[in-house]
């Protein structure tokens, strides 16, 4: 082999090395998502329950709170969380401020969401406060466990029929148990959410959330999803000053 | 000056669904298991988000007017989706809430449903298309 065929042949090998290299570490969108992994893709709606805040869980005109997504007095709360539920006061509040709701808020009211399944993520779009999730399912792992984000860092895998969803890092969250609850999480905050096909327009959701802070152990609920025929719309641009101004009128729990 | 009148349940409240969506604590600032009925003018109508608002101009026994804030139980998503929309409520029209009053303050209350002059009721809950007379 003369060396002009020799430079020619090591050129190609180190092409198809590069090649080689590149899709062993790029991002999952090479990676196909398997025929037997569940389809959850497409519209969804949870019956919603009224559930109660908790008898205990009183709000500065002596009315217990309500609406709550999860029910309150099956939670193992730990004192702590008792003792934060009695100081809390409306005004704190972040949604007066146009803040989203968080998890695992989001997962228990009945307005329509969109599930997206995408090789390398699942992205999530919940009508309520218009907010978008992504659930990586490209084999990462969450990042430094200082490293904080609101609706936390998400990542998910498939276990024959079901979708496992766990998301931790979450920033400390004044509302984080149930923003009607008033209970909050804190960054140990684990959640873990699976989700398994029992029709093909029906998935059964079991979530788990663990905060040693707030809660004495781990505790699960099971929520049934079903297919809608109505997806998520856009509320638009939350309005700050008609938020806020509904709190003008309502007296602290506290002297100013 | 009175401006509430307690008004007997009706079929249009009735037909509101039983649990409303509640996006805020409504229980904290409205009396919920109270019911009243404010006639008006239509000073202000946004759909917005969170929750849309509805500013009406009412005039009391003495003839003294003042402003009250009703802020739809709904939240604008869904009360788009029923089919309310920026011009459901125009300037100038008069209007007669039902709702329940605010807790702390005599100008502003919780909107259940609005009653137009030509007898069109729109439900403020959510859930549903705006109905016509008396919820039919």
């Amino acid at each position: 082999m003369n060396s002009v065929s020799q430079q020619t042949t090591w050129t190609k090998i180190t092409y198809f090395a590069l090649v080689a290299l590149v899709t062993a570490i790029a991002p999952g969108s090479l990676v196909a998502q398997s025929v037997d992994d569940p389809d959850v893709s497409g519209n969804w709606r949870i019956e919603r329950q009224p559930y109660s805040c908790g008898e205990w869980n009183l709000d500065q005109f002596g009315n217990v709170r309500a609406g709550c997504a999860i029910s309150i007095d099956e939670l193992p709360l730990n004192k702590r969380a008792r003792a934060w539920a009695e100081f809390y006061d409306e005004p704190m509040a972040a949604m007066w401020d146009c803040v989203p709701a968080s998890l695992p808020s989001l997962l228990g009211d009945s307005f329509p969401w969109n599930l997206s399944q995408k090789s390398d993520r699942i992205t999530i779009w919940y009508e309520h406060d218009d907010t978008v999730r992504t659930v990586w399912m490209d084999g990462r792992r969450h990042p430094f466990v200082g490293e904080l984000f609101y609706m936390g860092h998400s990542i998910g895998w498939y276990e024959g029929e079901t979708l496992v969803i766990e998301t931790t890092n979450f920033t400390f969250d004044p509302d984080g148990m149930d923003d009607h609850g008033h209970i909050a999480t804190s960054v140990r905050k684990r959640l873990t959410e699976r989700y398994t096909q029992t029709g093909p327009d029906s998935l059964e959701m079991a979530i788990t959330l663990e905060d040693p802070l707030f809660l004495t152990e781990p505790y699960t609920w099971v929520r049934q999803l079903n297919r809608s025929d109505v997806g998520p719309e856009s509320w638009g641009e939350c309005d700050l000053d008609q938020s806020r101004r509904q709190l003008e009128s309502l007296p602290s729990k506290y002297d100013e | 000056m009175k401006l509430w009148t307690i008004a007997a349940l009706t079929s249009v409240v009735l037909s509101l669904p039983a649990t409303l969506q509640a996006h805020h604590t409504q229980v904290t600032f409205y009396f919920m298991d109270q019911v009243v009925e404010v006639t008006g003018v239509v000073k202000r109508w946004a759909l917005v988000n969170p929750h849309p608002e509805l500013v009406l101009e009412v005039t009391d026994a003495s003839g003294e007017t003042k402003e009250l804030r009703v802020y739809a139980l709904g939240v604008a998503g869904m009360m788009s989706r029923a089919g309310w929309t920026r011009d459901s409520l125009v300037p100038g029209e008069t209007v007669t809430v039902l709702g329940s009053p605010s807790r702390a303050s005599d100008s502003s209350m919780a909107g259940r449903s609005v009653t137009k002059a030509s007898g069109t009721v729109l439900v403020m809950g959510g859930g549903g298309p705006p109905q016509g007379p008396s919820g039919q």
